[in-house]
């Protein structure tokens, strides 16, 4: 019996022994075998791009071609803007600056963009929803009682924000990679179209974060804020097609300003003809 | 930090609550188109709500964990909107009304609460605190910018913004906690005061401080010895920060005030009953304020018994070389007023 004993175990624990190695390596060889099966039939289950792609090209402004008079364009309800392709932005929020700060539940405004070169200048109308107009302005100056100039402007309102909005395209850019969408790099200099619904719309050139410098020019443009949208039309430098183009939005009544913000991805200008 | 740091001290048991000093700066400096609500000085009546109002509770500053904590922004009435008179309606018009502002909806404005202060027990009791930027060591303002149009000048520690960086975000407004920090609504660009470093660069005190009929306003380097700002608030250590615990380190100090103390209590110590309530003070300076009001009380004592107490005479500051030390941050001495050196500055002319 004792023996028999001194026999038995060695192959139990020989059998034990390799039962759990056939339990640890199962499922590496089963693992294995997808993969020389996925090698065999040419497949992958996450295959390469065939095509590398700059980012969001497929992201497009199509932009058509006016024969309408500059000035023309700058009326939103011109006839030439319904014969341009609308483009539906999607529109990403920026984070709040301090974590101190309450988070704001707000929705997406939606965002529509229109765009046509006419006269060398590339033409965007800007049509977003924002239900109230947030335009503040200081008050008129006033000459003092008395004829004496003791006084000079009633306060307005100082806690105020005004709604805008911002194109953006590159200032020089060498490509193939698009500059910085925080407003560009040293590498890739962005150009700002600064549009404020209190102060009108001026050029800035950006080379990153906290970096953009107005140029002291300003840009012709109109808005009107109706029904619960604003529409802008801009006049911009013309740009080539194949260029980036981001667009940005303020909304004043929620004290946006800075990088509080909506914001947009990088679209690529593409003549309205080669968009299939 | 900066090398050298500007300091100013009041001595509030001094203050008049005139508003010269207020006068002073707003035609020196807040004369102009935008600027007509603000004060970069002010002087409230404690307790109170102050300009703008409840600016002590509103927030601003760092929180315990060094975290910049912005407040809301206040308004336009919080501040109180500039008004005007009826003047011609009542000199040139023959008008009987008395003379009113012609905006009858006022609910606030700078000096409001005037005098009213609060009652402790049967005792009415109140002061002035006359107040301007801070130009703190660790300006939350400066941190808050997103621009970076706020600085702390390295010479001597002034806090200034860049009017052409500046693009009027108002994000430094909000993490101010002494709200010191003003929108011009018609330049786009926020403002404050500048511790008048134009005069300073020139050997001039403050315009605030030059006009003080009170003589409470003393100013330096508050890392120069000599300097009587130097002695109050480090080697006497008579006067403390407003709101240390929003964590900016304010570099305006006050000599906490000590009114007597309550009626039928003649005679006794200031910290007995005193007509101004600890908690208050308390409040205002910190814990620190009840050893700041005992080693007051030990000097008065000094002087009561006729012995000599370099604190309070260097308070009294009677002469304005006791109270200022102006010199240039590059040498550490004081400025060179002789006509070649004035020339040269433009002071005078040839």
């Amino acid at each position: 019996m004792y023996l028999r004993k001194r026999l038995i175990r060695p192959f139990l624990a020989a059998a034990l022994l390799l039962a759990a190695i056939l339990v640890v390596l199962r499922p590496w060889s089963s693992r294995s075998a997808v993969h020389d099966h996925a090698a065999a039939s040419g497949s992958h289950p996450n295959p390469p791009p065939t095509k590398m792609l700059p980012p969001a090209t497929n992201l497009r402004i199509r932009v058509g071609t006016s024969q309408a008079k500059g000035e023309a364009l700058l009326d939103a309800a011109a006839s030439a803007w319904d014969q341009a392709a609308s483009t539906a932005i999607i529109l990403n929020r920026t984070p709040r600056l301090y974590q101190t700060e309450p988070v704001q539940e707000r929705p997406i405004p939606g965002c529509q963009v229109r765009a046509l070169r006419s006269g060398g200048n590339l033409w965007l109308r800007l049509q977003w929803d924002d239900p109230t107009k947030n335009a503040p302005e200081a008050p008129p100056a006033r000459k003092g009682e008395g004829g004496e100039l003791l006084y000079k402007r009633p306060t307005g309102e100082t806690a105020a924000f005004t709604d805008a909005a911002a194109v953006m395209v590159p200032d020089t850019w060498i490509g193939p990679a698009f500059p910085s969408l925080l407003m560009g790099d040293k590498q890739s200099p962005a150009c700002l179209y600064h549009w404020s619904a209190s102060r009108g719309a001026r050029v800035m050139t950006a080379t990153g974060r906290a970096t953009p410098q107005p140029t002291g020019q300003t840009i012709p443009h109109r808005a009107r804020h109706e029904n619960g949208l604003w529409v802008v039309t801009l006049a911009l430098a013309d740009q080539p097609d194949g260029y980036p183009v981001a667009f940005a939005i303020w909304d004043g009544e929620f004290a946006d300003r800075d990088g509080l913000k909506f914001f947009s991805v990088w679209h690529v200008l593409t003549k309205k003809d080669d968009v299939k | 930090m900066s090398e050298h740091q500007y300091a100013m001290v009041m001595d509030l048991n001094k203050c008049l609550g005139c508003q010269t000093c207020t006068m002073a700066c707003k035609k020196q400096w807040t004369d102009h188109d935008g600027m007509e609500y603000m004060y970069w000085n002010n002087v409230e009546t404690r307790p109170g709500k102050g300009y703008p109002r409840n600016w002590d509770g509103i927030g601003g500053g760092f929180d315990r964990y060094g975290q910049l904590a912005p407040s809301p922004l206040p308004v336009a009435e919080d501040y109180g909107k500039a008004w005007e008179y009826n003047y011609e309606e009542r000199i040139f018009d023959g008008g009987k009304k008395s003379v009113q502002p012609n905006d009858r909806k006022l609910s606030w404005g700078p000096n409001w609460d005037e005098d009213q202060g609060k009652l402790n027990g049967a005792d009415n009791f109140y002061f002035y605190l006359p107040r301007l930027c801070n130009h703190c060591t660790h300006p939350a303002c400066v941190e808050a910018c997103t621009r970076k149009a706020i600085y702390k000048r390295a010479e001597d520690g002034i806090v200034l913004i860049d009017q052409d960086r500046c693009q009027g975000y108002r994000h430094c407004i909000q993490a101010c906690p002494y709200k010191k920090i003003y929108y011009n609504e018609v330049l786009g660009k926020s403002q404050k005061c500048i511790f008048c470093y134009p005069r300073l660069e020139k050997g001039k005190v403050n315009a605030c401080a030059a006009q003080c009929p009170g003589r409470l306003r003393f100013v330096g380097l508050l890392d120069d010895p000599e300097s009587p700002v130097h002695k109050l608030v480090l080697k006497y250590k008579v006067a403390l920060g407003l709101l240390p615990e929003r964590g900016t380190g304010p570099n305006v100090y006050y000599v906490p005030p000590f009114n007597p103390p309550r009626r039928a209590n003649y005679g006794k110590g200031l910290l007995d009953d005193p007509r101004i309530p600890l908690g208050y003070l308390k409040y205002l300076f910190g814990l620190e304020v009840i050893d700041v009001l005992k080693r007051l009380e030990t000097e008065l004592a000094k002087a009561q018994s006729g012995e000599q107490s370099e604190i309070l005479q260097l308070l009294i500051g009677r002469d304005a070389e006791v109270r200022y030390r102006i010199v240039d941050v590059h040498t550490m001495q004081p400025f060179d007023s002789s006509p070649t050196h004035l020339l040269q500055l433009g002071l005078i002319k040839r």
